[in-house]
Order: structure tokens, then sequence, then C-alpha cells
């Protein structure tokens, strides 16, 4: 047996950058690089893993994840959202800044990088875009760029001074890194907390309208185009944004944007039950709003599904809804709810594209591909079984997934990531 | 029986329900008006009225309908609690319920607080107005006045006047008028009228003497200026000039309609003195017929067998 070798036996590659895409193979790989990819490979040297129906593909980034440590370790560690992420197929991921200590200096970044470099999960880091994520000044953003942050966002905080931006946008011409933004007018929502429809006149719950979010999309695509500079926008929600953007990319416009896996799946409608598991921001919308998210999917109007995993706890959680906290810790099941989209005419290719190499390709990163040579990060995953996602079973410390106990799209075999094969149980 | 363990909202309800509701508060209702107004229904029943937001009519009311039936009734507000220290809602009603209390009543400043609360303690809850969500006993008596007023709901004209965009009241009444087969219509300024508020299926006016030509009956309520976090509208003068409904307008209409008020009355701001104290309001009769209404809400829930 030749030490730290893996050969994964007869597995479809399903990876469009790949030369090998769509074709069953035998690949074989140590930690270091992809020694072989061919129709056979003689296994009889090596750790042999066969799997029924697999398919690889290169390892999922996530570029929206929210941790509870430092702050707030029991929520989430590092170390269990590293073992949540591995076992949903993701082997990056972008962290970002915690509210509660912004990471708005070089100390933070490097401390983030210390604390989470020895774990199987790639953890790449964005520092905030102002500073203390007070939304008035610039962060010290070369200094973070000095010390290794990949992008910038106030992450959920939303940046109401226009001005900021501007600057923001100027200042980044010198550290070309990505600006990621929530795009909404808060003098809109105030005091919203779920979608201005039908469910929040029958729940007496203020309402967050659609508009909200398009006056945010728009003052972005127009300081996109004034600077000639390129801006994310995280989590979009509204068919209307989905237009403006759309329209935005065909004028040549640089903007892009996400949205949260679970958007494919929870509507409104959700919501009729006061359930506070269901409280994210930007809130649930329509059936009609994830119609448009999915169209705006295949079309390449969105360009990356993201998990925007924000752990909390019982206290945070297990309280009524207007004081309960907001988000949900779906790190798990990104893969199996951007499925979803397959049911709509959607390729698996398209599906990798947003969720493996449309975030590298924001982030400037090098890619990752599923070819002889390359570094290898990558899942296991088969379309013919699905997912039972027991609460007992899940990785994350979060309470807060409405998907426990629920039969999910898909099953993840396993993860290969620095060296190691970390394999799910059924 | 009723086909539900709590009262949480009328639009849970079927119209069953509502009827039964109404059918037994018509008994209670004379019973109040006898000589000995209490009967032995709840004895051995513990109700606790747990009040987490001002409140005086809707508390008065179910205190006074708990001891008709003869319940042991607890009061709790939230000011004089350990609420006022942390201490969480599910907490504070388990230690209520660990003195072998049967029954809660709730008023809550958060809309679906009573829906959380009978999602996760072992007890019947009563909602007796959750934030901007609902206020059941208050439209079940407003529906108990409108039938004793006018013999019944069905096929009647019903405005809402005010305050929709905070008001419990109004979104509980459309629900209950609606499952009784009236007609609801709105009226207010639109800054405070939710903009899907027809997707509920109320006809939506911002004229009041159009509104008022169109119904038989106005329940005017009160501006919610402390739910209020922005300034819906320049000032209570423009309010008043646009929205009060003063004798003028009613001689104006021709024809008689009735004149409900939820209360606590703004005189001189949503209704005149005049008009508040005419013979075409029955807002004391509200207040009357809310007793009756909360005892029969009481017997029913308390009689059904389990808490699922």
């Amino acid at each position: 047996m030749i030490d730290n070798f893996t050969l994964f036996k007869q597995v479809t590659i399903c990876d469009p950058k790949s030369a090998w895409h769509n074709q069953k193979c035998d690949v074989l790989t140590n930690a270091q690089e992809i020694i072989e990819i061919s129709k056979e490979i003689n296994a009889q040297d090596y750790k042999t893993i066969v799997l029924e129906d697999a398919i690889i593909s290169p390892g999922i980034f996530d570029l929206q994840v929210n941790c509870g440590a430092p702050f707030d370790a029991e929520k989430e560690s590092f170390q269990s959202l590293s073992n949540a992420a591995i076992s949903a197929g993701i082997t990056d991921c972008l962290l970002m800044s915690h509210l509660n200590i912004p990471v708005d200096n070089n100390a933070q970044v490097e401390f983030l990088k210390n604390s989470t470099s020895f774990l199987p999960l790639n953890f790449h880091i964005a520092g905030t875009i102002s500073s203390h994520l007070k939304g008035n000044d610039l962060a010290n953003l070369n200094e973070m760029v000095m010390s290794g942050c990949v992008a910038f966002s106030d992450n959920k905080e939303k940046i109401q001074k226009s001005n900021l931006l501007h600057l923001a946008l100027q200042y980044n011409k010198l550290t070309q890194k990505l600006l990621m933004i929530h795009a909404e007018d808060a003098s809109f929502s105030l005091g919203g907390q779920i979608n201005e429809g039908v469910i929040n006149v029958q729940l007496g719950i203020k309402g967050i309208p659609n508009i909200a979010e398009e006056l945010g999309v728009v003052k972005s695509i127009y300081l996109s185009k004034y600077h000639d500079e390129l801006l994310f926008i995280n989590g979009i929600s509204t068919e209307g944004s989905v237009n403006l953007i759309r329209e935005a990319k065909k004028q040549g416009i640089k903007i892009a944007c996400s949205i949260y896996g679970y958007q494919l799946k929870l509507t409104e409608q959700d919501l009729l039950d006061f359930n506070s598991y269901l409280k994210v921001t930007p809130p649930l919308r329509t059936e009609k709003d994830r119609i448009a998210i999915i169209e705006g999917l295949i079309d390449g109007t969105i360009d990356v599904i993201c998990s925007g995993h924000q752990p909390e706890n019982n206290e945070t959680k297990e309280v009524e809804f207007e004081i309960a906290s907001y988000g949900m810790a779906t790190i798990e099941n990104l893969w199996s709810l951007s499925l979803i989209l397959m049911d709509n005419q959607c390729e698996l290719a398209t599906i990798i594209e947003k969720l493996c190499h449309e975030p590298r390709r924001l982030l400037n990163l090098p890619e990752n591909t599923i070819n002889k040579g390359n570094l290898p990060s990558f899942f296991v995953h088969t379309l013919n079984k699905n997912n039972s996602f027991k609460k007992s079973k899940a990785k994350s410390k979060a309470v807060n997934n409405p998907f426990f106990e629920s039969e999910l799209k898909g099953f993840i075999y396993g993860t290969y990531t620095k060296g190691e094969w970390f394999e799910n149980n059924n | 029986m009723l086909s539900v363990n709590h009262l949480l909202g009328i639009k849970y309800l079927k119209k069953d329900d509502i009827d039964l509701i109404l059918k037994t508060a018509d008994t209670f209702l004379d019973v109040i008006n006898r000589p000995i107004k209490k009967v032995p229904s709840l004895r051995d029943t513990t109700i606790v009225n747990l009040f987490f937001e001002n409140s005086t009519r809707t508390r008065l009311s179910f205190e006074l309908a708990e001891k008709r039936l003869s319940a042991d009734v607890l009061n709790f507000t939230a000011s004089s609690s350990s609420v006022s220290k942390g201490e969480t809602l599910i907490d504070t009603v388990n230690n209520i319920l660990a003195m072998k209390v049967d029954m809660v009543v709730m008023r809550h400043p958060m809309p679906g607080a009573a829906h959380f609360l009978s999602q996760r303690v072992k007890s019947k809850i009563v909602n007796a107005g959750d934030g901007a969500h609902e206020h059941p006993t208050q439209a079940l008596l407003d529906a108990f006045s409108i039938r004793r007023k006018l013999g019944e709901v069905a096929g009647k004209k019903v405005l809402i006047v005010g305050d929709i965009l905070h008001s419990r009241v109004a979104l509980s009444n459309i629900f209950c008028l609606q499952k009784l087969g009236a007609e609801v219509m709105v009226c207010g300024p639109p800054t405070l009228i939710p903009k899907y508020l027809h997707t509920l299926g109320v006809k939506v006016e911002y004229d009041l003497k159009k509104a008022l030509l169109w119904c038989d009956v106005a329940n005017m309520l009160r501006i919610q200026l402390e739910r209020q976090d922005i300034k819906y509208f320049p000032s209570l003068r423009e309010y008043t000039h646009l929205y009060g409904l003063n004798k003028d307008i009613l001689d104006s209409l021709e024809k008689p309609i009735v004149i409900m008020h939820p209360g606590p009355i703004n005189r001189g701001v949503e209704i005149t003195s005049e008009v508040a104290d005419s013979e075409h309001a029955i807002i004391l009769d509200q207040v009357e017929n809310g007793v009756a209404v909360r005892m029969a809400v009481l017997y029913l829930l308390a009689n059904r067998p389990d808490v699922v």
C-alpha cells in the first residue's frame, strides 16, 4: 500500500472547468496533487474508495459565513463550523466580520487566520468596510489586505451613507478586493421584520417592502457604474432586484450578487405560525420572488449561492418572534438546497459554477478544478440518494436550522481536503 | 365544543366556533343581568391574567368574567414581576403554572406571543391582545354587540375607521366579521392602512363621508400614538378634521348607523362627545357584552377535555 495515496474508483466528474467533465473515471490523489485521472487506474497499491453512483465535484466555496467564535463560541466554534462545512462538501468559506468584534484591523485578521489555520476548512477572512462597523469611516483596508484579508464587507450591517461606499469604491482601486454589501435602504424598513405582503398583514408584524432592498440595489448599481468598479450585493431577495441587476449586467456594469440557499425553498408563507427560526434578513419573500431568483441563477444574473450561515442558540431564537435574532444556520444544507434548482431545468454544472467557481473568481483566488496536477479539494456525492438531516447528527452547534428532521435532496459521501478524506456516515 | 384548545386569534377559529361562543355569551349576558350574577361553572379552576402591557378595560373585563364564573383569579403585571429582571416569557409562565394554574389570559406587546406560548407551555391560552396581531375577544364582543343591536351580522356593512396599521382590533374584527358574513371596509389616512390589506378581502376608502354612507355600522378606532415610531400624519388636528366623527357628518348621512368604539375614547379626536354619548352609540353596551363574551370563551375553553 502506498501511503497517502487515495483512489476514487469510477466517479463521474462534474466540474465544467475540468478536462474530464461529465466523464466516469478513476481519480488518484495524494495530499499535494491529483496524481492521475483516467478511465481506469490499477487499484491494488492504493487506499481505494468505491461509492455507488458517485459524482466528484470541486469543493464548495461558501461566500458568506458567520461564526459564533471568538465572541460566542457556544453558538458555533471554529472547530464545529469546520466540521459542519466539511460534512457539507464545503472546503472553503469567507468568514464575515463578527458583529460584536469587528474585523477592522490587521490584528483581527491575523488572529482569525491563526485561529483557524489548523482546521480542515479553509477560512478566508473578510474585513469590514467601515471602522468598528459603524458605517461612518473607512476601516484600515490596505492594512487588512497585507494580513491576508480577501474581501471587505460590513456583513449584515447596512451601510446607509452613500458617501462611504463612494469612498470605499475609490480606495479599493488600491486594494482590489471584493467589496460586498447588503443593499437595503434602512429608512424604508424601520421596525419591519418580515416581508411586506399578505403574510405581514395577517400576522400584524411590520413589513419590509421590496423597495427597501431595490432602492439599495439601484444605489449600488449607480455607484458601481460611476466608479467602473465591481460591487457585490449579498443575498438579494426580490424579483425587482433580480431585474435591476440583470439590466445592469446587460449594460456592462460591474455588479454581482448572491442569494442564500434557503431562499430556494422557503417563502413568507412558511412564517404563518410565527416561526422565529425563519426570521432572516433580508426577509423571506413571495413565491414570485423565489421563482425570479431561480431564473436569475439560471440566466447568470445571480452569481453565487451561499449559506449566509448565522449560528444562534436557544436563548436568542427560542423567544417571541419580535425579539428573536435574525439568521439561519444552514451551512450543512447548502448543497441539498442548491439541488432544488435541478427541478427547474438547471444543469448540475451550473450549480457547481455558482457554489464552487464563481466565489473564487470574484475573490481573485486560484481556480479549484479537478484536473491532473491540481491541489485536491473536492467532495463526492450522489443524486440518487437523499439526506435525512437529523439534529442529533448535525455537526454545527447552532440550533437555528429549520431543516432538522427533514429529507433533503442529494447525499454527500465525503470531502477530500488538506490530504484527508472525511467520510459522512449514512 | 370549540375546535381549538386556545383562543389565539379569530383566524384560527371556524364559523361554528364563533357561533358557539356568541350563543353561549347570550346565556351569560342573562346571567350577569340577574340579581345574583355569579355561576359556579369554573369553581376550582385557577386563571392567571398576565398583562405585559397596560390595560384597564380588557383586564377588568376578564377579571370580572372569571369571578362571575367562580374561578380563582391571579393578576400579574409585567412592571411588578421578574420580567423586569430579565426572565423569559416561558420561564415566567411555567413558574406560574407550577403553582397549579389552569388557564392563562395574556396581553403582550409582541405579535405572535400567545401563539408562541401555546406551543411551549402546558396550559390553555387566551390571547387578550398581542401587538398589532389579534385581539380576538374584542372582535367577538364587537360581533356580539352588532348581532344584538341589528339582529344578525351576516349581510351587514361594517366600517372600521382609524389607525388600521397598528390595530389588533381591526385585524380580529376583519376576520370575525367576514367569517360571520359581513362586508368590511376600512377608512383612514393612507399611511395608516397596510398596502396589502385588500388581500384580506376588505374594501379600502380614504374619504370618511363616502365610507359612512356605505356602512350600517362604524367602528371608530383610537389613534395609537404609542405604537407609532414615526409620524404617520401631520397632526391630530388634521386627523380629526379628516377622520373625526361628529354630529354634522352623522346628520348629513340621512340614515341611522350604529357607532362603536373599542375604547379608550379620545373624545374630540376620533369621535366627539356628542356622537359618543348619542343614541347611535353602543359603546357601553360593548363593554357590558365584553364580560359575557369573555365568560363564554373561558367557559368553553375550560370545558375542552385536553390540551394537545
